[in-house]
């Protein structure tokens, strides 16, 4: 991304996971910008530059929990899908739901990869990693021009 | 994690691109499977066939290369979205020296993810590994659903 740092958005109401996956990727040599959100609507309106979020950066990918507050994130991912200025950023699933319907549902509105979230530090630090692994460090992601 | 054999199915016109990946996925720890189609008219077909049998009879996961001789691969996608059993399987773009507006069109078609063509040994090794440790470790597949779906119903 042409030196400048990888901007992810975090969607997460659970302090503990924010607080685990900051630390998983603290050691880590790519340069991010990890942003978070507690739920939905904030989530969209960071997305969409409205208040208070008027000064927020588009995020190159989102890390997004399905269970939240105010809006789900189904209801997140289906907006940006049909938003024309947010339908090509990469949305990562990150929850703790393994249920088949949410799979099958979650990929059907475009979410680009879903990840069910493990218990235990060193879990969750080993499944940061793979999203560093290749996310971050091998894929290309869209270019900000487009989005 | 499950250990059953991962179907890939593979569209790349190079047999040497093809076979530098194959060997590579093979010094990781996946079982897989790879279908292998030179052109996106072939394996298009193939996956319509498939489209009008199980769900669990899809591949696991889609590698199509851009750079095809006669196919835009953005065109590619589309069609493979268009059909109802096929718009969620996830596609992986391969890749080369694409301008930004391609990705972004990939992106725009519905690919998951686009990833630099490896020219090495070196890269697809790490490439290869990278694939293994996000999608076939820690991620769920639509194929996981389909599978535990038809595990269900049979148990």
């Amino acid at each position: 991304m042409n030196g400048s740092p990888i901007h992810i958005l975090m969607v997460e109401d659970d302090e503990e996971d924010v607080e685990l996956t900051k630390e998983s990727l603290v050691s880590s040599k790519i340069a991010l910008d990890l942003q978070v959100v507690e739920d939905g609507a904030q989530a969209l309106a960071y997305l969409r530059k409205e208040p208070p979020f008027e000064q927020s950066v588009k995020p190159d990918l989102i890390l997004l929990d399905l269970n939240l507050p105010k809006k789900n994130g189904r209801e997140v991912l289906s907006a940006m899908r049909g938003d024309s200025n947010l339908k090509t950023i990469p949305v990562i699933i990150l929850t703790t739901s393994d249920q088949d319907a949410d799979v099958l549902r979650t990929y059907e509105l475009g979410a680009n990869c879903y990840i069910t979230k493990p218990v235990g530090l060193t879990q969750f630090s080993k499944v940061v990693s793979s999203i560093e692994g290749f996310w971050f460090s091998i894929v290309k992601l869209p270019p900000r021009e487009s989005q | 994690m499950t250990e059953r054999v991962r179907q890939l199915l593979v569209i790349d016109d190079d047999p040497d691109d093809m076979l530098l990946f194959q060997e590579s996925l093979k010094e990781t720890p996946l079982k897989f499977s790879m279908t292998r189609f030179h052109t996106g008219h072939e394996a298009i077909a193939h996956l319509e066939f498939l489209s009008m049998s199980k769900a669990e009879s899809l591949p696991d996961l889609i590698f199509l290369d851009f750079q095809l001789p006669e196919e835009s691969g953005p065109d590619l996608i589309r069609i493979i979205r268009a059909n109802t059993a096929l718009r969620i399987v996830p596609i992986i773009i391969l890749s080369g020296m694409e301008n930004p507006t391609s990705i972004g069109e990939c992106y725009l078609a519905g690919a998951n993810c686009c990833v630099p063509k490896p020219s090495t040994l070196q890269e697809a090794v790490s490439l290869a590994q990278a694939i293994h440790d996000l999608w076939f470790s820690n991620s769920k597949l639509p194929s996981d659903s389909y599978q535990s779906e038809k595990n269900i119903s049979q148990a």
